[in-house]
């Protein structure tokens, strides 16, 4: 590989620790052929590798049950073509996220990958951790705009499937599989994506209310109406305030946030169709706003996520799923849970289902063990509901002692099965992922 | 021999909903495409616990099992190539939960598509993928073939509805995949499922997206007397960021076969015509109507119409969707195309396609999703000339591998099925057909699932590499 590609230095080794465990060395390969030399000898050695890009979602999953190797993409980040007049491109897996939007914003176009930390983040690594963000209401998630991918099996086999143009039925479309699948399966070296023109002018709204039940309902209106929105969510405690402070808005209690994106004529009659349909519930009141503050106030929630990380660093945040008629009652009760072990919830939680929780202690200090116990009541709560979900954060003492999944995954043995046809020897992110795959 | 299974089916279906005689069993060895596959036993299940007890039988006795909707496929995906026997859906045809306030329905694979879009209209709601089928076709076959239709170029394929699925898998086990969100509980399995072609699992109920319906759309007719100047007419319109919800491309030859049958008012003198299709909320679907009028006659269309009402835009549909019907009903033969292409490589695409037709003494019609790049050529032939099949196939075949030469695909939403597994290793290389072979043994490891399709055949690698020289 050469010495430079190839590095054991404890400090190297340190940026790419995963808790507790540091791997012995880092590799970063400059082609995919040379990745997959890599693997290969890595297979034959049983050492387990953990594939990253900018190692900014190095938190996510379960802490490997073994690290050896750090296999870094970050040394195959060229656009390899990118055909503008047909809304497509083809990078490769170590490019910067903000990097390529600027690529695609020098042509007028847009990508709607937005992310944690995308000032580190790769497309692999982002297509890899399958977040989504509030975009996914218009865009759909990397499942719906990922036309293809080339990646190496854990065995070292170079391979591809999909293609890219924007409509592909032949073969199994096994880059679909890799959306989410941080790394267990095979690690990226290149993605085809879909690109879309830029959006129109900003419409942001921020509509006011006294409690949940109320705005959940009201953000079913707005999805089932007529009106594309670009992002439709709700937020209440904690959520909001990070949304507001910055802003110069009052921080609500509960809110509903809309985005929409169109022409003047479109965004004037936007506004007036919300105000109108507001007029009819339990609301506060209403925030519209477009130009510079309106496109501030949609960054500042596509950033949401990772303001946590900073801003609430004693907190316990976790991704579920829950059906939107479901959201409230639901919400409620995990408030009911939290409310007598001291910890309070906010929600950040998209019109698709897709929910957020932040827990946060109501005391500044709060007891060593209160997250732990926490942690195993939702637990049993989700058991109990036939709920999934993963933990995102959580003070360090608790992620290094328990896993980050909570609820049954269904066709677990098939998933196993899948993970033994992609990385017979499992040395790729061993134990990482839902069912200790 | 095969006395014992068909035995053991009657017995759990009952004796109407199992077919073995020939006369009546054959009639289920065709689909739309050109491909013939005759099942052994063609069985009907009423319910979900039956499909688990037909997979049961057909493990007993080693036989292949292959899905079937409303067999209108284009790539012989539900034709049971090596014989075995044959699951119709037919009788799993109801809409099990219509949930407006979340969004979606759960349906059985029976359920036809315009059906469901139809139950879900009263709410303001339907469900997107349209493909030109959709009055008969199946969300079950949609689900295997991932299906798309015109207006997937804005609201997305099959794969993109598809929240959640029960399937039934080769061992004959229930199993639960995705949730009611789309978000999955581990690896996105519904996302392999959709458009595996029948192959991993048998899906026995589905969950669905439902969309709301557009406030307002605006469907314009653009004619042309150049196929390039329409060609350019579509770069332009990407290029000018404009996202119609559907642009269709229909050429001369095309036109005027259409407009013998269906009387929808086409110019039967123009070289091209553009459908093209935009909504929203009403402001938004006048102001795109407006920029797509003026793009296409910056690029010298020769008159652009706007579609007055409901009435003539049903018409102008009725008209697409007709197209190979059209064309069957002057032609002994038609055989239906579908490769994909780079948009940006749409004229000199359907010049070559073409100079191809001419080469092999064939008309070919192409009536297309021009705005996503997915070409469907038409080959018109006669059959009873001997060796027209043959060379309407290799005419096929040099029309794809040009696709796949530009940077497409050997299918945009037809599926490989039984018709295209040859072409395969035109996209793929061995490796990648290796680890989706094995993707599939994890799943049917004793090749029970509709076996014969998507993969290609070892010993046809020397023709396609044939096919690949000539192109």
């Amino acid at each position: 590989m050469g010495s430079e590609h190839f590095d054991t230095a404890s400090a190297s080794c340190r940026r790419y620790a995963i808790g507790a465990m540091t791997p012995a060395a880092v590799v970063c390969p400059t082609s995919a052929e040379q990745l997959a030399e890599v693997l290969r000898f890595c297979a034959h050695e049983r050492l387990a590798v953990v594939p990253a890009g900018g190692g900014s979602k190095l938190w996510m999953g379960d802490r490997p049950e073994r690290y050896d190797v750090a296999l870094i993409t970050t040394h195959l980040a060229a656009l390899v073509d990118y055909d503008p007049g047909d809304l497509t491109l083809v990078v490769e897996a170590g490019m910067r996220v903000d990097a390529l939007a600027e690529r695609v914003q020098a042509e007028g176009q847009f990508l709607p990958l937005a992310v944690p930390f995308a000032d580190r983040a790769t497309v692999g690594g982002a297509v890899a951790s399958g977040l989504e963000g509030p975009l996914r209401q218009y865009y759909g998630t990397a499942r719906d705009w990922v036309l293809g991918a080339s990646f190496v099996t854990g065995d070292g086999r170079v391979a591809h499937s999909g293609g890219r143009v924007v409509k592909n039925v032949a073969g199994y479309d096994l880059h679909r599989l890799l959306v989410g699948s941080l790394g267990t399966l095979a690690v990226l070296t290149r993605v085809n994506l879909r690109t879309y023109p830029l959006p129109g002018q900003t419409l942001f709204l921020l509509i006011r209310f006294s409690r949940l039940d109320n705005a959940a309902a009201f953000l079913r209106q707005l999805r089932r109406s007529p009106i594309r929105f670009h992002a439709l969510d709700v937020l209440t405690d904690g959520w909001a305030e990070l949304l507001a402070e910055s802003l110069h808005f009052d921080p609500p209690t509960v809110c509903v946030v809309a985005d929409f994106r169109g022409s003047e004529r479109a965004c004037a009659r936007v506004r007036q169709d919300v105000e109108q349909l507001a007029s009819g519930v339990q609301r506060e009141d209403i925030t519209a706003c477009t130009g510079d503050q309106a496109r501030a106030a949609t960054l500042r929630w596509q950033e949401l996520l990772q303001a946590v990380w900073t801003l609430h660093p004693e907190s316990l945040l976790i991704r579920t799923s829950l059906l939107p008629t479901a959201h409230s009652d639901t919400v409620a009760l995990l408030e009911a849970e939290a409310a007598p072990l001291g910890f309070r919830l906010g929600v950040l939680a998209r019109a698709t289902g897709t929910t957020y929780l932040l827990f946060r202690p109501v005391s500044p200090m709060p007891a060593s063990d209160s997250f732990l116990a926490l942690w195993e009541r939702i637990r049993a709560f989700f058991q109990a509901r036939g709920l999934h979900g993963c933990r995102l954060y959580a003070p360090a003492a608790l992620q290094e002692t328990t896993t980050v999944w909570v609820g049954e995954a269904s066709a677990l043995d098939v998933m196993r099965a899948l993970k033994n046809a992609f990385d017979p020897c499992r040395i790729l992110s061993p134990g990482r992922f839902v069912g200790g795959i | 021999m095969s006395g014992a299974w068909v035995r053991e089916l009657r017995a759990i279906l009952g004796p109407d909903h199992v077919l073995t005689d020939p006369a009546e069993v054959q009639l289920y060895q065709y689909d739309g495409s050109i491909e013939r596959g005759r099942p052994d036993g063609v069985v009907f299940p009423a319910d979900k616990q039956q499909v688990v007890e037909i997979v049961r039988v057909a493990n007993r006795y080693r036989l292949p099992l292959t899905a079937r909707g409303a067999g209108t496929g284009l790539s012989g995906g539900s034709l049971a190539r090596h014989g075995g026997i044959q699951v119709v859906f037919s009788r799993m045809r109801r809409i099990l939960h219509l949930d407006p306030d979340n969004l979606l329905a759960v349906v059985e694979p029976g359920v036809v598509n315009w059906e469901l879009s139809q139950a879900a209209a009263r709410w303001g709601l339907h469900f997107a993928p349209d493909p030109s089928s959709q009055r008969a076709c199946t969300i079950g076959g949609n689900v295997a073939e991932n299906a798309g239709g015109p207006h997937t170029l804005a609201y997305g394929v099959t794969a993109n509805h598809v929240l959640a699925l029960e399937v039934v898998t080769a061992e004959g086990r229930l199993l639960r995949l995705g949730s009611t969100t789309g978000d999955p509980a581990g690896y996105d399995l519904v996302a392999l499922m959709v458009g595996s072609e029948g192959t991993l699992a048998l899906a026995v109920e589905i969950t669905v997206r439902l969309t709301p319906l557009p406030e307002a759309v605006r469907t314009l007719l653009a004619i042309f007397d150049t196929t390039d100047d329409a060609t350019a007419t579509v770069a332009a319109l990407t290029a000018a960021g404009i996202t119609p919800v559907a642009c269709e491309m229909m050429d001369g030859w095309s036109i005027r076969m259409v407009e013998a049958w269906v009387q929808a008012g086409l110019p039967v003198d123009a070289a091209a015509l553009l459908l093209i299709e935009v909504d929203g909320l009403r402001e938004e679907a006048e102001e795109k109507a407006e920029k797509v009028a003026a793009v296409c006659r910056a690029h010298r269309a020769r008159e652009v119409r706007l579609a007055r009402d409901a009435d003539e835009r049903e018409r102008l549909w009725k008209a697409r969707k007709n197209a190979f019907g059209a064309v069957g009903r002057v032609a002994p033969n038609c055989y239906v195309q579908d490769g994909v292409i780079p948009r940006t490589r749409l004229p000199e695409t359907l010049r070559r396609i073409a100079e191809i037709g001419r080469r092999y003494g064939f008309d070919i019609g192409n009536v297309f999703h021009a705005g996503d790049g997915n070409l469907h050529p038409m080959i018109v032939f006669d059959q009873r000339q001997p060796g027209a099949l043959e060379r309407a196939r290799a005419a096929a075949d040099e029309i794809i591998a040009l696709c796949v030469s530009l940077g497409g695909s050997i299918t945009g939403e037809h599926g490989v099925g039984m018709e295209k597994d040859h072409l395969m290793l035109l996209l793929f290389t061995e490796a990648d057909l290796e680890l989706m072979r094995r993707v599939h043994n994890a799943l049917d490891p004793d090749d029970r699932l509709n076996p014969g399709k998507i993969f290609p055949a070892g010993k046809l690698c020397g023709e396609i590499r044939a096919v690949t020289a000539r192109a």
